[in-house]
């Protein structure tokens, strides 16, 4: 488990003061806005820079006490660092890189072991080639290769999916979400990006001005966020199913937990995940009235009413699972809108979309 | 005569230049920039102006030369003072380039060879020196090429005593009034020998993919 306590960081005018722990097999993600020096709390559980105070421990290993003077050097601690534009040796053949924290064995040993790593990522193709050849998503797989390689006790991810176009991140959210639960050791990760965080995370700890301002699953966040600074964060809402295609080419999804919803998205059958945009969800009192095949209906109640100046946050509960609208204030009043109260979620078929899981 | 001045020089120019380049490179401090116009001003300085500097400055009457003097060395009219010159021109040539490659080197590289296991000397090692050492070598044979062709400052500085300070191109000039053919031929083999050059630092910068810094 990874241990941080009472770590306080200063970089300029931001100050970083926080507590947080990271089991085994579990990955937390660190949301808050660029700059809040959530990159500097990776550094300093990687060595490369020392807090002012605070402890940070590994297992039963301290690898920081800042009041004793103690700081292990970086090469003892272990830390699969994936830094944010990946640091791959660009002297040195993608292979050479991924067999970099081998040691003890011969030349074609290590070169056997990487390119078992490679496989795993689908790159022993360009095992000779340099990293400058690659693409973005194989030049960040390759820096997951190589952090895996040195058989971490601890993984950090530095914004692992910013420096990827649209169309590579969904794909490699998916697979580097399986590595990372794969890994089974304590994973941290750094986002200004709360979509990534949910994707890739177990737990989100949203950071503001410095501080944890809440900490739990996405579906905690997105239900009952803290403050107005979380609510603001959320991007889509995300329900897991399982989908089926429909005969007019969309998807029927049926939702864990009850609940059917429509996309016009075409998806294979299988596990999947179903997001929409909270401001694309109307909130209505419940009527009886049937779905159609052009809107969504999921009945639903309130868990939270949070303001953001001109527009409010509605967090819902719906069949166990999370969802948020975003409504006027007015809608707030009409409805009679508080947590407990029953509503239907209502949103079109082709606002929503399905993502195999 | 050239060569071994040159090869003098040369040896001077890098073992000074590479930490020169890699303070440059990596710290900001004050007065960086005027530095950096120092180093550069050989650049545009015409020779034989630079060698009345060198003169200026270095001979038995100059600025420092009478100290020199007094050391027992001496430089003008003599071998040493012909690599003097040589590492006044020559050097800006290596400084720039080595300056571009420690500046290419990305300082995450070495925290990422250290979060995978490197000592900080082995890091600098296992990554820094590797990447570095084509734009060296780059520089260094560009510094080696204007040495060999250097001409105005040696001239004025050291004179053109066959010999003691007759360099390559002093010696074409001198053959030029007298023996045309002789300073054809030997004009061919110091042409000849700079595009080799010039043509092994291309090859080498396109293979790694490092540029070449030109003015």
């Amino acid at each position: 488990m990874l241990s941080i306590e009472d770590v306080g960081l200063r970089l300029g005018r931001f100050e970083l003061d926080l507590s947080l722990d990271v089991e085994s097999d579990r990955c937390l993600a660190l949301v808050g806005p660029s700059g809040a020096g959530k990159t500097s709390l990776l550094r300093s559980v990687a060595g490369l820079t020392t807090p002012e105070r605070g402890r940070i421990s590994c297992g039963r290993e301290t690898w920081t006490d800042a009041a004793a003077g103690l700081s292990v050097a970086p090469e003892r601690r272990r830390c699969g660092y994936v830094f944010q534009d990946y640091a791959l040796f660009g002297h040195l053949p993608v292979w050479r890189n991924v067999a970099y924290p081998l040691r003890g064995a011969g030349r074609d040993e290590r070169r056997r072991l990487a390119l078992g790593l490679l496989a795993r990522f689908g790159l022993e193709a360009h095992a000779d080639e340099r990293p400058r050849t690659l693409s973005g998503g194989e030049r960040q797989r390759v820096a997951l290769a190589r952090a895996l390689a040195l058989e971490p006790s601890v993984l950090l991810l530095d914004e692992p999916l910013a420096a990827l176009d649209a169309r590579t991140r969904a794909h490699a959210s998916r697979e580097l979400a399986r590595t990372i639960r794969d890994a089974g050791v304590p994973a941290l990760l750094v986002t200004h990006d709360f979509e990534e965080a949910a994707a890739l995370a177990d737990e989100i700890a949203v950071v503001e001005s410095g501080r944890i301002v809440q900490r739990g699953t996405p579906g905690e966040l997105a239900s009952r966020p803290a403050a107005a600074f979380v609510a603001d964060l959320i991007g889509s809402v995300v329900l897991t199913g399982t989908a089926a295609a429909r005969a007019d080419g969309g998807t029927e999804v049926v939702l864990a937990g009850g609940g059917t919803v429509i996309s016009t998205d075409q998806a294979l059958a299988g596990p999947v995940a179903v997001s929409v945009h909270p401001w694309e969800i109307t909130l209505e009192p419940p009527l009886a009235e049937a779905p159609s095949s052009a809107r969504n209906r999921i009945a639903a109640r309130v868990a939270s009413v949070t303001e953001l100046g001109s527009r409010a946050r509605v967090g819902l509960d719906a069949a166990g699972q999370a969802l948020a609208a975003e409504v006027t204030p007015a809608a707030i009043a009409e409805l009679g809108l508080a947590p407990g109260r029953e509503v239907v979620a209502v949103w079109k078929a082709s606002a929503t979309r399905v993502v195999e899981r | 005569m050239s060569l071994v001045c040159s090869v003098a020089a040369l040896a001077v120019i890098v073992v000074v230049g590479t930490p020169v380049a890699y303070f440059l490179a990596t710290r900001r401090f004050r007065g960086r920039n005027v530095a950096i116009t120092l180093i550069e001003l050989p650049l545009v300085l015409p020779p034989a102006v630079a060698g009345l500097g060198l003169l200026v400055a270095l001979g038995p009457n100059g600025l420092i030369g009478g100290w020199i003097e007094d050391a027992g060395i001496q430089l003008v009219f003599e071998t040493a003072g012909v690599i003097v010159a040589l590492i006044f021109v020559a050097s800006p040539f290596y400084v720039r380039q080595a300056q571009a490659a420690f500046e290419a080197l990305e300082p995450t590289w070495l925290e990422a060879a250290r979060t995978l296991g490197d000592s900080e000397p082995r890091a600098f090692a296992r990554v820094a020196i590797p990447a570095v050492i084509p734009g060296l070598v780059t520089g260094g044979a560009l510094a080696w090429g204007r040495a060999l062709g250097e001409f105005g400052a040696t001239l004025v500085f050291a004179g053109s005593f066959q010999g003691i300070t007759q360099t390559a191109p002093l010696a074409i000039v001198e053959l030029y009034g007298t023996d045309l053919t002789g300073a054809l031929a030997l004009s061919a083999v110091l042409v000849g020998f700079s595009a080799a050059l010039l043509a092994a630092v291309k090859l080498v910068s396109v293979g790694r993919g490092f540029g070449l810094v030109v003015d």
